[in-house]
């Protein structure tokens, strides 16, 4: 992976890749090394968000890693279960990572639980920083989620 | 153009600002020459109401983004981007930024079943019957103002909700619209008469519905622009607004 340790000066734009996303019954899955940008159309699942799954987690997993998810309503509502969910890393292949502590979680502006736009087909944008992991060692167990928008028209 | 599979900054990641081109009608973004852009709203002349954005990366499975500093000027009222009609550009709960304290004439003020309807043609309140408390036609109060005396029932520097709306007609609730423009809930207003003078009504902005740009002079708010569809819909966030 490139590390710029120079100061880099950009005068175009800069192009970010859609990951790998999907959504089955009530877990959200994201493939964490094949893009920062994540677009997902809640239709098909079954409930609510219960499980939020990150595959593809390496131990190379850099710190400070941001990601941004954009949000399709189902015609049934569907909400994140943010009050019991935790972030679940999974290596490649499927092997549940064991490198994050039972203690991951996800927090909040100020706390409080973004909450989608009801709206079926409403457009919901948000915004995950990971924590920092920058030497594969444990500095933080909070995964930063924050509501972009909801309900763009 | 370089490919990076993943980046780490440890080094800064500068930008250089880029001033956007612009005529009476158009603003023009680049983005082959620069992430990060900036407008002295001094410098620009009635409301301009096309947003165009050259030069997207197109491709599949991509997304850009850029940055737009806005600095007010002087007559925010009369000289600003009119983002509703930049219908390119979405924003959270339909909120395109009605510009600040400008005034919306009211036709009249007449009487429909005993309350006051306001005929304001065009007023951009208008929504689906369907929209449910959260949407912009529900909770983002309004105000009247007038050159004159308001109708009976309607005070200056008062919040009043709308409801039953068409692009022509609403009726002024005194109480947030409980189940939106469809549901009829809001708390009408008993006409008494029509006031005197030429009225007018603009969207009252409160600390969670702040309008796009801040309305004072040289007042310095930045967006940000990101597209999933290689530039068809553009979403607009605010990063910061009245940055000190």
């Amino acid at each position: 992976m490139a590390d710029l340790q120079r100061p880099v000066t950009i005068n175009s734009a800069i192009i970010g890749k859609k990951g790998t996303a999907t959504c089955t019954g009530t877990t959200l899955t994201i493939d964490i090394i094949s893009g920062t940008y994540f677009e997902l159309d809640l239709q098909n699942l079954s409930g609510d968000i219960s499980t939020f799954r990150m595959e593809n987690y390496s131990a190379g997993f850099p710190g400070g890693q941001s990601y941004t998810l954009k949000l399709i309503q189902s015609s049934t509502p569907r909400q994140f279960t943010w009050s019991s969910l935790i972030p679940q890393l999974f290596f490649a292949g499927g092997s549940a990572a064991t490198t994050g502590p039972p203690n991951w979680h996800f927090v909040h502006i100020g706390g409080e639980h973004p909450y989608l736009s009801q709206e079926n087909n409403a457009v919901n944008i948000m915004s995950i920083i990971s924590p920092v992991t920058g030497d594969n060692s444990l500095r933080d167990v909070a995964w930063l989620v924050a509501m972009v928008g909801t309900d763009f028209q | 153009m370089a490919s990076l599979n993943g980046i780490t900054w440890s080094g800064k990641p500068k930008f250089q600002i880029r001033n956007p081109s612009y005529n009476s009608t158009n603003i023009y973004i680049d983005l082959a020459v620069g992430h990060v852009w900036r407008i002295d709203c001094a410098n620009i002349s009635g409301a301009i109401g096309n947003f165009t954005v050259q030069n997207v990366p197109s491709g599949t499975g991509i997304v850009s983004s850029f940055l737009l500093g806005l600095i007010q000027g002087p007559n925010p009222s009369t000289n600003y981007l009119n983002w509703l009609a930049m219908t390119n550009v979405k924003w959270a709960g339909g909120i395109r930024g009605v510009q600040p304290y400008q005034k919306h004439l009211i036709n009249s003020a007449q009487m429909d079943s005993g309350d006051i309807l306001i005929y304001s043609n065009g007023h951009y309140l208008s929504a689906p019957a369907s929209e449910t408390v959260g949407g912009p036609n529900s909770i983002l109060p309004i105000r009247f103002t007038t050159t004159g005396t308001l109708p009976t029932g309607i005070a200056l520097n008062t919040n009043y909700w709308s409801y039953y709306s068409s692009n022509m007609y609403f009726f002024p609730s005194t109480t947030v619209v409980a189940s939106g423009e469809g549901g009829g809930s809001g708390t009408p207003i008993t006409y008494v008469n029509g006031g005197t003078g030429t009225h007018y009504w603009h969207m009252y902005h409160h600390e969670k519905h702040q309008n796009i740009q801040t309305a004072t002079d040289n007042a310095v708010d930045y967006l940000s622009f990101t597209t999933w569809d290689n530039g068809t819909t553009w979403y607009g966030t605010v990063v910061g607004r009245d940055i000190k």
